[in-house]
């Protein structure tokens, strides 16, 4: 048994780890594109599409006129304004985790504390380009170490699935966004699909997923639209793909059931019912009904199984 | 002449030690300037990553942590007996005031305790009226301010007896302490400190309400973690393995507080409330309150669930009703206070005052209301404009202030910036009182770390120390 309160500071905690992460992530990629030869568009749609992916888009224009590396990598890092800058998700991370404070080791809730106290140091730091990789793997390696401080030092009990829930719901959300921005700002002129600079912005999309070696490993090597999306979408052992979140999800939902006297709650039922969907689902039926459509269907389902989770967990009602 | 805890005058006029102190001056003294720094550093590092810190109010939301001393207070047996002896008949006497003025005021009819003093006390709490609460305990946990004068004379300047913090301090005091210099604290036989935690659960558990009846289910109410106790509200409920909640997490259904779990409703029996009286029930006290929980006084009043503190103990540490504390224990107890108060006069005395306001640059006057160090004036320490600002203030209104001499705390050896220099001291033990009345073998004691100074508080700058009361 939980306080409902401390199951979602739990479930929050990481959902916002989860989030910093994943911004590092497309930080670095923006940065790397940022080298490569211009496009006709310049970096611009490059760095747009990532304050897309992000949810970052409107905020930062409402605040920012400049549109260069620096002001934009400033406002996805270290603006306390922005919600979703990496900060501010630590922030909320470290602060939920002091709120259920009880419920977690004093490991995990100093590796909470450190990254929060290191990346706010980071962010006194004077801004030089150059040093946007080196910051966002620092910002990738706090992460790795508190994720580690879980798996070590955590009971396996509810905390531990309510902690789960929060990254694999974050990751199914964020994995499927980014996937949807990328088909929006790549497929419309449907004459350049499958030409080379098709191929370049598939690669980033690889990259900013953390994909680009796993890919490589798990096929041949040459990169198509659709083995891309098989990968991304329907690969069970990748971790950022989105069978795979399913699946983790389905997993903790399960280990909540039992603890909790084997009541099948509604978020359990739904997640694998999708879930069951996807065993059965080719890539070639994903394309034929659209990619769009049925990532924003996806999109939704996750939503809903969040709201589940959320009424029957959170609210401390029966 | 100030009590020096570690050294003395022997007859011969020649300056020694202390024998309590012996050791730990030999050990002093065998330290070069460089260790005692590295040291000194060790335990701030320590705190730092046990996540030892008080919130301080500002942009970053910074925790600071309170400066540690590492070198130990120590207390004999014998003078511990005292000081425990008169805290226990301390509590004895408050509880059985509490008990008395919520219910027939034996004391007031007595004409022991003016009656205006008590009915006229915005501490005063008329919900309590009448009400019957488990085992007649109103302050379950109390934490006496205990300063020492000299050789044999310890006093008691101020009971606190709503919510008392420090104790995760004496906690992890010592847990530094025999991390850090084990060959020391073996060398003396210091009573241990570490069950604490213990005795608390059982004193909440024996004071279930009358409705209660399987194993109690205790919880610990804090306002939150902006609160700059809540690491000891989280540290202290790990430790009974209680859930920790806030306000929101509790509400009242029928005749019974439940709180909100991953499993439903869950009844909560005994609450150990680390919020003030104010904030508890929006249906009772300030309906502004967003941290209280609206109807659970209701709840109380029926025996579904107890509150501890009970509201409206405060009444007994304010102070002008602390003057009255060696007379209720007469009244009570039929004894004779152990402990000493410390001379006190009220400034609404009529016969006092001239004296009073003659005197205040040799007298300490404190707000009666008043606590953490703040809105008072320590006569040989203040200016005259100062004095004279003060004076206008007493006149005004003169019930709100009272006087006591400028106390000569004891000093202890203390590392200030390498070196070792005397700071005042005093001492918080911590008195449990449930079913048994139990007092730790130990207690935070507190050090004012600017030089002459006599404010303690953490919220002033005081800092701590680890506290060895010896066992034989």
């Amino acid at each position: 048994m939980l306080l409902s309160r401390s199951a979602e500071n739990l479930f929050w905690a990481n959902r916002y780890v989860e989030r910093a992460e994943t911004l590092s992530r497309l930080l670095d990629v923006g940065y790397r594109i940022s080298l490569l030869p211009n496009t006709e568009k310049g970096h611009r749609g490059e760095w747009k599409s990532i304050l897309l992916s992000a949810g970052s888009y409107e905020g930062y224009y409402s605040k920012c006129s400049e549109f260069d590396q620096k002001t934009i990598s400033n406002y996805l890092l270290f603006d306390y304004e922005n919600e979703s800058s990496v900060i501010s998700c630590m922030k909320k991370a470290r602060d939920n985790i002091r709120s259920a404070r009880t419920r977690v080791t004093s490991d995990v809730w100093q590796s909470f504390n450190q990254s929060f106290q290191n990346i706010n140091r980071y962010k006194k730091l004077t801004y030089k380009s150059e040093n946007l990789p080196t910051l966002c793997n620092s910002i990738k390696q706090e992460i790795n170490l508190l994720r580690g401080a879980i798996e070590n030092t955590q009971l396996e009990n509810d905390g531990f699935a309510f902690l789960n829930l929060g990254y694999f719901v974050e990751r199914a959300d964020s994995t499927a966004r980014l996937l949807d921005v990328k088909y929006f700002v790549l497929l419309p002129s449907k004459e350049i699909v499958g030409g080379e600079r098709d191929n370049t912005e598939w690669d980033i999309l690889l990259r900013a997923i953390s994909a680009h070696r796993a890919f490589g490993w798990a096929y041949d090597g040459k990169q198509t639209p659709s083995k891309i999306a098989h990968f991304l979408i329907l690969h069970p052992e990748f971790p950022r793909s989105l069978i795979y979140s399913l699946k983790k999800i389905s997993i903790n939902l399960g280990r909540l059931k039992l603890l909790y006297g084997g009541r099948s709650s509604l978020a359990d039922v739904r997640v694998r019912k999708i879930l069951s969907k996807f065993y059965d689902l080719e890539v070639e039926e994903i394309f034929a009904g659209g990619l769009h459509e049925f990532l924003t269907g996806f999109i939704s389902e996750i939503n809903e199984i969040s709201s589940l989770i959320d009424e029957t967990y959170f609210k401390g009602i029966k | 002449m100030i009590f020096n805890e570690m050294l003395t005058t022997n007859s011969k006029g020649k300056l020694t030690t202390r024998l309590p102190y012996v050791k730990v001056n030999n050990w002093m003294q065998s330290m070069k300037v460089a260790e005692i720094k590295k040291k000194y550093k060790d335990a701030q590092n320590l705190f730092e990553k046990l996540g030892i810190t008080f919130s301080v109010y500002n942009d970053l939301e910074e925790e600071r942590m309170l400066p540690f001393d590492i070198i130990p207070r120590i207390i004999t047996s014998k003078e511990w007996s005292t000081i425990e002896n008169g805290i226990k008949q301390r509590s004895l006497a408050i509880n059985a005031f509490l008990n008395d003025i919520y219910n027939k005021g034996e004391i007031l009819s007595a004409g022991v305790i003016p009656k205006e003093i008590i009915y006229t006390n915005p501490a005063f709490e008329k919900e309590m009226v009448g009400m019957k609460v488990p085992g007649k305990i109103y302050s379950h946990i109390i934490g006496t301010d205990i300063v020492r004068i000299d050789k044999d004379n310890f006093f008691a300047l101020e009971d606190n007896c709503r919510t008392p913090s420090g104790v995760s301090y004496m906690l992890e005091n010592r847990e530094v302490m025999m991390k850090l210099f084990p060959d020391l604290f073996k060398s003396y036989q210091v009573s241990p400190v570490e069950n604490y935690p213990k005795k608390l659960k059982e004193t909440l558990v024996s004071l279930a309400p009358l409705k209660c009846e399987n194993e109690p289910v205790i919880v610990l109410l804090t306002p939150g973690v902006k609160n700059s106790a809540y690491y000891e509200h989280s540290f202290l409920s790990d430790l009974m393995g209680i859930e920790l909640v806030e306000g929101n997490d509790l509400f009242v259904n029928g005749d019974f507080v439940y709180m909100r779990t991953t499993e439903g409703p869950k009844k909560v029996d005994v609450i150990y409330r680390r919020i003030d009286d104010e904030y508890l029930d929006p249906l009772c006290f300030n309906p502004n309150s967003k941290i209280g929980i609206p109807g659970i006084m209701n709840v109380y009043r029926s025996g579904g669930v107890t509150i501890c503190s009970a509201p409206g103990s405060g009444i007994a540490d304010d102070k002008e009703v602390y003057i009255y504390v060696p007379k209720m224990i007469e009244f009570y107890l039929g004894e004779k206070p152990i402990l000493n108060n410390i001379e006190t006069w009220s400034c609404g005395d009529t016969k006092k005052i001239k004296f009073i306001l003659e005197n205040l640059h040799d007298l300490v006057i404190k707000e009666v209301h008043g606590s953490g160090g703040y809105g008072m004036l320590i006569g040989p320490k203040s200016t005259k404009k100062e004095i004279i600002n003060f004076k206008k203030k007493i006149m005004n209104n003169p019930r709100n202030y009272i006087a006591q001499p400028t106390l000569k705390l004891s000093s202890a050896p203390t590392v200030i910036k390498g070196k070792i220099s005397e700071r005042h001291v005093d001492l918080r033990p911590f008195c449990l009182s449930g079913k048994d009345t139990y007092i730790t073998q130990g207690g935070l004691t507190r050090v004012a770390m600017k030089e002459n100074s006599l404010v303690v508080n953490s919220s002033q700058g005081g800092g701590v120390k680890d506290t060895w009361v010896l066992t034989g």
